[in-house]
């Protein structure tokens, strides 16, 4: 596509020749309008909304007085009013379910921005299943050989005939049971696991950096968590990708820009009413995984049968949620991948201005209600980590 | 509908009732006395009865017994008068003379115009000679321009796109001898595929349509080309700036046989070629080709094939060496591309009776769009292929049967039916990728192809129109169509009644009135104001309803003023299931499921068009003047504009054409142009937002209050040309000095918002910043007629 405008405007300028001119900008715009944005989910009894308006570069955060209402069932449960400490945040505490009607009303000066909505219900019968995946997907959407990932079998089931939205999103919870010292001889090795570089190092004394202490236990536990989000890999998955090309490609780009579902949204369009099945990657961003390759260094004098009596314990949780959304904040994240991608620099100019999505009322931004349900799944309980050293300096991994 | 049915049938009966003196038919051809070529829409008239020749030429009126004074007419040609006497059934066919064979400086035309002689309203007959005298760009003589300075018709900021009555570019039906046919444009829009010299006649309407036109809910571009001299042999030759073109016809059995072919080219590539790198191969080019055969069997039986093929084509080519690796490694890549039309066509005319004309038809039309991305690398050692292709493709099978019918002088009625099957492939995509890295490696195949999305639908309409004289002073035309679109398993039904009616008040005024409904199947998806080959022709869908285009007009013509035609029309369209990306979406990226990223809403498109024209004399020409407004509105959840209601992107406020050519002698001709219209509509924003992201995290973007939130300035425009024609022995030469836009009048195309300055820095303001396409460009072209 790119080509296209390459051969459009090659034309226009060197044939035709056009011109461009500043002309002046329409009077009044849409300065200072009201914009409040936020994210509510059902079973959660903390909430927040953001609070700004518009300005000719960015949001101005200038809205100090501000004072926000939220209704639940036509009821008054909370007012929370703008100041200086806020970071523009506006917080309810009031526990909503599904079906539950809310209500926003925010006033600022002159202005008055509402929303009104209903809270989704959440999808039911999450079932997943895990296991170490022993290949991935890079940002290409090549396969690769990688070990850090899991792969996940996801089912859920679709309520009704009508329309429904989800998002998915996944998480993981890891932890590493590790010896820090093992004696051989006449050495006494310390391994400590460095915060700094998320590897395992040695020394004299079993040093965290991060606490700045000494740490004098036979075995010391480490744990990493990440709450679910979209960074995930989902080829398995039509619908996901609406059975098109999802990630970006460079040998496509130029004819048909491909627009990736960064933020994991679908519709029930091809499980309306039934269950869905999808199989998805999650890489595991962990030094549960990465130690894998660290360890090795620091064990590098040591036989395979000294490897063997040290390795360390892992336990990995995937932790997969599926949300239950609005048909607003489907195509709000839909407007988001679009804008995520190069689609909107490339085409913006000659499709103008990309209107986003808005569902409040005298004012912009966005309101959004959701239910999730979420799934835990193991993918590794108390693995023990084989690392054997050879002679030709591979290591090997099972 | 069955009172639409009982009220047809009601009419036809007053008809007989009417008749009671015993009448005789007159039927024939009307033909063009050079080259035999028929004559469409040619004027018969006797005695307070009247009728047009139809599409073939073939023309038929029941006339009272007795002495009858019979009146053949048609702009450019010179009028024939026939006295005879009627006693029975006649065949009576007809060579009208054209002006320039009878020698005369100035045209002679008649009262021919469409919009004044017919009962319906809102049809304009545009004249080949007005198609050839509009200043075009590039001197590149173009139908849709000339069209696109009637009133109520905007032209797009490129090009040969245009918009009537504050409708999209898809609501348009552009029929090339009946056939619809896709892509109508080169080049981005910048030309046409109409060949000039292949057109015979072009008929264009906006509202009161014939039943027997279907599909599109804005207007009828009904372009039919010519048959071939049954005479002689002639031939044209155009060199222009960048096209060129050629047209030979003649008869390959005198009187029974003929054939016509013109072709189109451009050269534009050449000039491109010589701005690009020279490690570089550099083509573009676009072609057309019309070609036809006609056969005379008998005076009832005629046939005729026709062809079209037109094409864009660009490749871009690079090749390369470089050394890693301790070898040397060759690379190629590039791009081609290609998209266009062909179009088949078979007619067979017959005639049963002085009263009963039929014309069965079977159509072959295929649009296909192809892209193709190549990178290929080689050494001693192996080799990397990859390359990746795009492609959309339409096919459309066609049977049609259309039949006229006179059964009365009260009465001429058309009725027919036809069947379109589509096969619709929206898009494909592919990728392949064969490697060898080394001496040892087997070779490595790794291919991708898209899901098939093929769709395909039946179409199917039957349709019955009838023009009824009441009286003297009043014609009216009930019609009817039913329309049936099967798609996705589901099936639309849709009745479309028409109705239309003129009232004669007195010699010089005539005042009409017309309903009409239309419904349209496909839409045209499209994210840019430039005809993209990427834009796609989708099919509505089992979720997404057929667009329904309900509109009344009235109006009133005067003739009082000699060669003048003045004309006053207005109307309100009213429309149903109109669709609109919602905010922020658009087709790309989202192709499989476009139908989700669209809404359903309604328009309310209103105008008044006025209209003065002089076809007789050494200065002819037009002035128009429209005041319209187009707007849209969606539902509160529709994700559209909050279900605000909004000005369509096409709404115009104001728009003034001027035509006009002067004869200035035997051999110079000045003709010119003059447009202004309102400013199209933008989105633009100037201000800037926040927005959160599921995460948590924050981040601005533009902020649009509404949908087309801006207006841009006017568009003004003045084209001029001059031609001189030179009779030789042989020969006829003529050449054309244009210049497109002669006071470089710096029109918006489109503008666009920029926050930050070069180095990134943000203004204090955003920077608003037009872009003009078209600057002043002067042109030459020059004409040879054998």
């Amino acid at each position: 596509m790119k080509k296209l405008i390459y051969i459009f405007w090659s034309f226009v300028a060197i044939v035709l020749l056009s011109c461009e001119h500043d002309i002046s900008l329409p009077s009044g715009g849409a300065i200072g309008v009201l914009c409040i944005n936020g994210y509510l989910h059902a079973g959660e009894s903390a909430h927040y909304i953001s609070v700004s308006k518009t300005d000719y570069d960015g949001f101005s955060t200038d809205v100090y007085g501000a004072e926000a209402k939220m209704y639940v069932n036509d009821q008054l449960v909370g007012t929370s009013v703008y100041h200086s400490d806020l970071n523009n945040k506006l917080y309810f505490y009031h526990n909503i379910s599904s079906g539950d009607k809310v209500r926003f009303e925010v006033r600022y000066k002159d202005q008055l921005a509402t929303y009104e909505g209903i809270v989704p219900q959440a999808p039911t019968g999450i079932e997943c299943e895990g296991s170490v995946a022993d290949y991935s997907y890079n940002s290409d959407g090549n396969r690769e050989n990688y070990f850090n990932s899991a792969r996940l079998m996801l089912k859920f089931t679709d309520s009704g005939h009508a329309n429904n939205y989800y998002r998915i999103a996944c998480g993981y919870r890891d932890s590493i049971v590790m010896p820090f010292t093992y004696n051989t001889n006449d050495t006494v090795y310390y391994f400590y696991y460095d915060v700094r570089w998320k590897g395992i190092s040695s020394g004299y004394r079993n040093y965290d950096y991060q606490t700045d202490k000494y740490i004098d236990t036979t075995y010391t536990t480490y744990s990493n968590v990440s709450e679910p989000n979209s960074e995930f890999y989902y080829q398995e998955a039509p619908s996901l990708t609406d059975e098109e090309s999802s990630v970006e490609m460079e040998d496509f780009d130029f004819m048909v820009p491909s627009i990736e579902n960064k933020y994991r949204i679908m519709s029930n369009k091809r499980f309306r009413n039934s269950s869905c099945n999808m199989v998805i990657y999650k890489t595991i961003d962990s030094y549960a995984f990465n130690m894998k390759y660290n360890y090795r260094e620091a064990y590098y004098n040591l036989s395979n049968e000294q490897c063997e009596a040290i390795s360390p314990r892992l336990f990995l949780d995937a932790v997969v949620r599926v949300e239950a959304i609005d048909a607003d904040q489907y195509y709000f994240l839909k407007v988001l991948n679009a804008l995520e991608s190069d689609y909107y620099s490339d085409y913006s100019e000659l499709t103008g201005a990309v209107r986003i999505p808005s569902n409040v009322s005298g004012g912009t931004g966005n309101i959004f209600l959701s239910a999730y349900g979420d799934v835990k799944v193991s993918i590794l309980t108390d693995y023990k980590v084989s690392i054997v050293y050879s002679n030709d300096d591979t290591i090997y991994d099972y | 509908m069955k009172f639409c049915l009982r009220l047809m049938v009601l009419l036809l009966l007053i008809g007989q009732t009417i008749q009671a003196q015993r009448k005789v038919t007159v039927s024939g051809h009307v033909v063009d006395d050079n080259s035999s070529e028929t004559i469409i829409g040619a004027t018969i008239v006797s005695s307070g009865h009247g009728t047009v020749s139809n599409a073939f030429g073939f023309y038929s009126i029941t006339l009272p017994q007795g002495d009858a004074v019979l009146s053949y007419s048609y702009v450019g040609y010179g009028k024939q008068v026939k006295r005879i006497t009627l006693s029975a059934d006649t065949t009576i066919n007809i060579r009208l003379i054209p002006d320039a064979s009878i020698d005369e400086v100035v045209v002679k035309g008649v009262r021919t115009d469409a919009g004044i002689q017919t009962t319906g309203m809102g049809s304009l007959d545009v004249p080949l000679a007005a198609i050839e005298h509009t200043p075009a760009l590039l001197g590149e003589t173009d139908v849709i321009r000339t069209v696109a300075l009637t009133p109520g018709v905007q032209q797009g900021s490129i090009g040969s796109a245009f918009y009537v009555r504050g409708g999209s570019g898809d609501e348009n039906l552009v029929l090339l001898d009946g056939s619809p046919i896709y892509k109508v444009d080169h080049l981005f829009g910048f030309f046409s595929i109409f060949t000039p010299e292949a057109v015979k006649k072009v008929t264009f309407y906006k509202s009161s349509f014939p039943a027997r036109y279907n599909g599109r809910t804005s207007s009828v571009l009904d372009i039919r080309t010519k048959d071939g001299d049954m005479q002689n042999y002639h031939a044209t030759v155009s060199v222009g700036l960048l096209t060129s073109r050629f047209n030979i016809e003649g008869p390959i059995v005198k009187d029974r046989t003929s054939f016509t072919l013109s072709a189109r080219s451009t050269y534009i590539g050449l000039f491109m070629r010589a701005f690009s790198p020279s490690d570089s191969k550099f083509a573009y080019w676009f072609y057309d080709i019309n070609a036809k055969v006609n056969h005379k069997f008998s005076e009832n039986d005629r046939i005729y094939a026709s062809l079209y093929n037109g094409r864009d084509k660009y490749h871009d080519e690079y090749t390369d060496d470089y050394y890693s690796n301790y070898e040397t490694i060759y690379e190629d890549y590039g791009s081609h591309m290609s998209w266009g039309n062909t179009l088949g066509t078979l007619r067979w005319n017959h005639v049963f009776s002085n009263r009963l004309f039929s014309n069965t038809t079977a159509s072959y039309n295929h649009y296909r769009m192809s892209l193709r991305n190549y990178d290929n690398t080689k050494s001693s050692s192996g080799f990397d292929d990859v390359s990746a292709k795009c492609g959309s493709e339409i096919i459309d099978w066609g049977l049609s049967a259309d039949f006229d019918y006179h059964p009365q002088p009260q009465h001429t009625l058309k009725f027919g039916a036809n069947y379109l099957y589509h096969d619709f492939e929206p898009q494909t995509t592919s990728t392949s990728n064969k490697n060898k890295y080394s001496s040892d490696d087997i070779v490595v195949d790794t291919s991708f192809h898209s899901i098939a999305n093929a769709i395909y639908a039946h179409e199917l309409s039957l349709y019955a129109e009838d023009d009824i004289i009441v009286g003297e002073q009043l014609h009216i035309c009930p019609s009817i169509a039913w329309t049936m679109f099967k798609v996705q398993g589901k099936t639309y039904v849709q009745w479309q009644p028409r109705f239309s009616m003129r009232y004669v008040i007195t010699d010089d005024w005539v005042a009409k009135a017309s309903y009409t409904r239309m419904t349209q199947f496909v839409h045209l998806l499209t994210s840019s104001p430039i005809a993209m080959p990427t834009d796609l022709w989708v099919p509505i869908t089992k979720d997404i309803k057929p667009e329904v285009a309900n509109q009344i007009s009235v109006g009133g013509y005067f003739t009082g003023f000699d060669g003048w035609e003045l004309s006053a029309e207005a109307y309100y369209k009213e429309l149903d299931n109109v669709i609109e990306y919602k905010d922020g979406m658009s087709f790309m990226g989202f192709t499989a499921s476009w139908d989700q990223m669209v809404s359903m809403g309604k328009g309310y498109n209103k105008g008044v068009e006025f209209m003065a024209r002089r076809n007789v004399g050494r200065a002819t020409g037009w002035v128009t003047y429209t005041l319209a407004k187009a707007d849209r509105k969606f539902s509160r959840d529709s994700g559209v504009n909050n279900g605000e209601r909004f000005p369509f992107t096409y709404d115009r406020r104001h728009c003034v054409n001027v035509v006009a050519s002067y004869r200035l002698s035997d051999s110079w001709t000045l003709d010119a142009s003059w447009q202004f219209a309102s400013g199209a509509l933008s989105t633009i924003s100037t201000t800037q937002t926040e927005i959160l992201d599921p995460d948590g995290y924050k981040r601005k973007v533009d902020y649009v209050p509404h949908r087309n939130n801006y207006r841009l300035p006017p568009n003004h425009l003045l084209c001029f040309s001059a031609s001189n024609t030179r009779k030789r022995k042989h020969y006829e030469r003529i050449w054309n000095i244009s210049i497109y836009n002669l006071y470089n009048s710096m029109n918006p195309a489109f503008v666009y918002v920029t926050h930050e300055d070069d180095d990134g820095n943000n203004f204090n303001k955003p920077k608003l910043t037009k872009v003009t396409v078209l600057p002043i460009i002067p042109s030459a072209t020059l004409t040879l007629k054998f």
